[in-house]
């Protein structure tokens, strides 16, 4: 099931109902079944997998807790961090080592035969949420679940089973505990972060879709300059649109529900440099990756050879995550550089605090300047994420930054028209530096009027096929 | 400092009048003014292969069980609402049509059929159907990988050493590409629907139901926009001219001689139905003033209708319609539902067709 079908606003109104008016151990027993239901409703076949992946590590956590020795509670560790990562690798990464090292061992697989291969919805994100439970068992910053009931409706809680935000198990745990308080205001604001997840996921994503695989996957070396640089920015702005919009539904119907989730996008093209804007895109996986993978690598405590090493580590693994092609992996690599970059940068005292408004017109114009400069090069390392391989990239890239200069950058164009489309995006960056910038608030009354908008909108303007969440392919 | 009151539910109120508001200004702007979206057939189809050495087109709804069948190019998928023209008095009915196809070609997979009504969509790419006449006449086979059973990989290998043999036989690459992607497109969805029916509960199939019920609704209250669309046309629609390709043998003079032996075949077809029995009626389905005027000024306008004259079919020519196909060719969703409304009221209304 997903968000933007009619099917699941169908589901989720006597879910919700269902959930406030029921005593809190039926709500939170009807909430789970609706959950198994949602993810079912793609295919059941894979219910057992989240299940039985919950089912190792509530287990796993409990022998933790109560192993006496380190031996122990590592044994068990290593048990639910080699299932997830097993069922990860398992699924998501087979047909890239079949095809990729099979001819190294002298296997060469038939065309085709992976068409069909399936890659169960959400596996990247619940095995990494149940994930940082144990670990966190293990560190002993969190006592293990008492309910197997609670737990499972962490790990299967529909709003963020398949696509995140990764929502840790010591913030939501405690939330189910009790029953929750209604608030009217944040109700509304539930509904309004819905409003404005649907409307970033059908009419501006699924619609800037359309420019982006014309320039994509069509002749790329055919197209002019500026429509390559326009099919880099177009998908800049799908994704952020199409995974912010994502992340909103699901904190807002949380909110809806009496719940938190932590955000997971703070304006991230806004950002003045790599360092912030992994502070700002997809914020629960970077500070994921921190916490479990760069820190228990040994973070910046190695001297600066060792912590370069292990941000280069970090992002490759972690573009790795997002799937299983060498370009997922060369787009993390260049994360890696730039922001060992910046941080040799910011270590000589050349960079600078990125924080607040800047004073004056010389740190205006540098930060300014700085946010110039991330945008460019994130948007180049898009153009790697988006790819279908290194063909394709390498084209785009001469379209974008070779042919100008070497009078070669005519061509084909596409339709500029729909740069309309950019402009909810620009708003939403603009309102958020206002807020950063000079403490300015959405009134109550303009977030009615915005979402009026947006409701309309999501009437008119009808999409040409519906799109899966890009994320759901990870 | 004073606090703020907060009005409750001061936003959701707000939100509902805006949306209102602005739903009913945007209608009220753009009525019969812009040219929505009308590149997807609205009843969704299946591949039927119609022959040997012919390529697979079109059909939607149950051929065999309907009562009447509308036969045409591709302008007959979006022209004709299957779900409308049901519940209008005329039985069961159903579309055949391929994608420049010609429509003398189409009639043979008429030949198994009891008679029944026959609604035959007359044009000018009908006579000629040089798109998928020849991509279908170079196909080497009818090919079992389309059957829904066979996984994707199958069709493609398929298509992937298809698409050599037909630019070995000079289809240029544009059409041999377009041609392979709607049938892999169309097997892809027929895969869906036979996996989706082997399944427990059919999620797909509610989904989809659900999903076209709120799509027809919002056809139908406002003037939906598809910005796909905007590639070709902003606040205008799209004009055809002669000199675009799918139009340009239209209007050649010198395709005159075989577009009337063209007309004569199908005129000799149309016979042969009748004489087994067949209720057949014309129509020219609407279509932008330019393709009109490329159609008139080439003389095929006046060809096709003749063949309805001279056959002394009935014929219901529906005229030049602004606005009313995004493409100046296929009709959108709230046009099809006026065109699928008088055509079934004038063929019970004038012609006595009902329900058996």
């Amino acid at each position: 099931m997903v968000f933007d079908s009619v099917t699941f606003w169908l589901f989720f109104g006597p879910l919700l109902l269902a959930w406030w008016i029921a005593p809190l151990g039926v709500a939170k027993a009807l909430v789970l079944a609706g959950s198994l239901v949602f993810y079912g409703w793609w295919n059941p076949a894979y219910l057992p997998l989240v299940v039985g992946s919950a089912v190792v590590d509530y287990v796993a956590a409990g022998r933790i807790a109560a192993s006496r020795s380190d031996r122990g509670r590592r044994a068990w560790l290593s048990i639910s961090l080699a299932s997830n990562l097993g069922l990860l690798a398992g699924f998501k990464y087979t047909p890239l080592l079949a095809t990729d090292l099979g001819p190294l061992l002298g296997w060469q697989p038939s065309e085709g035969l992976f068409d069909e291969w399936v890659v169960p919805i959400g596996i990247s994100f619940y095995t990494f949420q149940t994930m940082s439970y144990t670990l966190d068992v293990y560190r002993r910053q969190l006592a293990p679940a008492r309910s197997f009931g609670d737990f499972l409706l962490y790990v299967a809680f529909f709003p963020q089973l398949v696509a995140g935000p990764i929502v840790r198990a010591k913030s939501f745990l405690p939330q189910l505990e009790r029953a929750p308080r209604w608030n009217s205001s944040r109700f509304e604001l539930g509904m309004y972060r819905c409003v404005e997840g649907l409307f970033l996921k059908m009419v501006v994503a699924d619609n800037l879709a359309v420019v982006v695989e014309r320039v994509f996957d069509g002749d790329v070396a055919s197209f002019s300059s500026i429509a390559a640089w326009f099919g880099a920015i177009a998908f800049g702005a799908q994704i952020f649109a199409d995974f912010a919009g994502y992340s909103g539904i699901a904190i807002g119907l949380a909110m809806m529900m009496g719940l938190r989730f932590p955000e997971n996008f703070r304006a991230p093209y806004i950002s003045a440099g790599l360092s912030e804007f992994w502070t700002r895109w997809h914020i629960t996986l970077s500070s994921w990756l921190r916490d479990y993978l760069y820190i228990s690598l040994g973070g910046n405590r190695g001297g600066a050879l060792r912590t370069h090493a292990n941000l280069m580590v970090t992002m490759l693994l972690g573009g790795l995550w997002h799937g299983a092609s060498w370009t997922f992996v060369v787009w993390g690599g260049l994360h890696g550089l730039g922001l060992s970059i910046e941080r040799l940068l910011r270590g000589k005292g050349r960079g600078q605090a990125t924080v607040g408004r800047p004073h004056g017109g010389v740190a205006c114009a540098r930060r300014l300047a700085a946010i110039v400069v991330t945008f460019v090069f994130v948007h180049l390392t898009w153009v790697f994420f988006r790819a279908k391989d290194f063909t394709v990239a390498a084209e785009m890239l001469q379209r974008m930054f070779v042919a100008p200069f070497v009078g070669a950058s005519g061509g084909v164009d596409v339709s500029f028209r729909f740069a309309v489309l950019l402009v909810p995006i620009i708003l939403l960056h603009g309102a958020a530096l206002c807020r950063e910038w000079w403490g300015a608030r959405t009134p109550a009354w303009l977030r009615g009027v915005a979402a009026g908008l947006m409701l309309a909108a999501l009437v008119v303007v009808r999409r040409g096929e519906a799109r899966d969440f890009v994320y759901f392919q990870f | 400092m004073a606090s703020r009151r907060r009005i409750k539910g001061l936003p959701t109120a707000l939100a509902a009048l805006v949306s209102a508001s602005a739903l009913a200004a945007w209608d009220r702007a753009t009525q019969d003014t812009w040219p929505t979206a009308g590149l997807e057939s609205v009843n969704g189809e299946r591949l039927l292969w119609i022959g040997a050495g012919l390529g697979p087109v079109g059909a939607c709804g149950d051929l065999e069980s309907s009562d009447v069948i509308v036969v045409g190019d591709s302008r007959v998928g979006h022209a004709v609402h299957l779900s409308i023209a049901g519940s209008l008095g005329l039985g069961r009915v159903a579309t055949l049509w391929g994608g420049g196809a010609k429509t003398e070609h189409l009639l043979r997979a008429l030949d198994e059929l009891e008679p029944r009504g026959l609604v035959v969509a007359l044009s000018a790419l009908g006579l000629i159907g040089w798109q998928n006449q020849s991509v279908s006449e170079s196909l080497r086979e009818r090919n079992p990988a389309f059957e829904p059973e066979n996984p994707p990989h199958v069709v493609g290998a398929w298509a992937r050493k298809e698409r050599a043999h037909l630019q070995q036989k000079g289809i240029s690459e544009p059409v041999a590409k377009a041609a392979l992607e709607w049938w892999i497109e169309a097997h892809r969805a027929a895969r869906a629907q036979h996996l989706g029916s082997e399944r427990l509960v059919d999620t797909d199939t509610i989904d989809a139901t659900l999903a076209h019920r709120v799509d027809r609704w919002r056809t139908l209250v406002t003037q939906p926009i598809e910005p796909v669309e905007w590639g070709s046309a902003w606040f205008a629609a799209a004009a055809p001219r002669a000199s675009d390709g799918v139009y340009r043998g239209l209007s050649a003079p010198e395709k005159a001689t075989e577009r009337s032996h063209e007309a004569e075949r199908l005129g000799r077809r149309l016979v042969e139905l009748r004489d087994r029995g067949w209720r057949i009626a014309c129509v020219r389905l609407p279509s932008d003033p330019g393709l009109r005027v490329i159609e008139d000024s080439s003389g095929t306008g006046a060809l096709v209708s003749g063949i309805a004259e001279g056959l002394g079919l009935p014929l219901l020519d529906f005229g030049a319609w602004p606005a009313a196909a995004g493409d100046g060719s296929h009709l959108h969703w709230r046009a099809a539902d006026r065109v699928t409304r008088e055509l079934a009221r004038w063929l019970r209304g004038e012609l006595g067709w009902r329900a058996p």
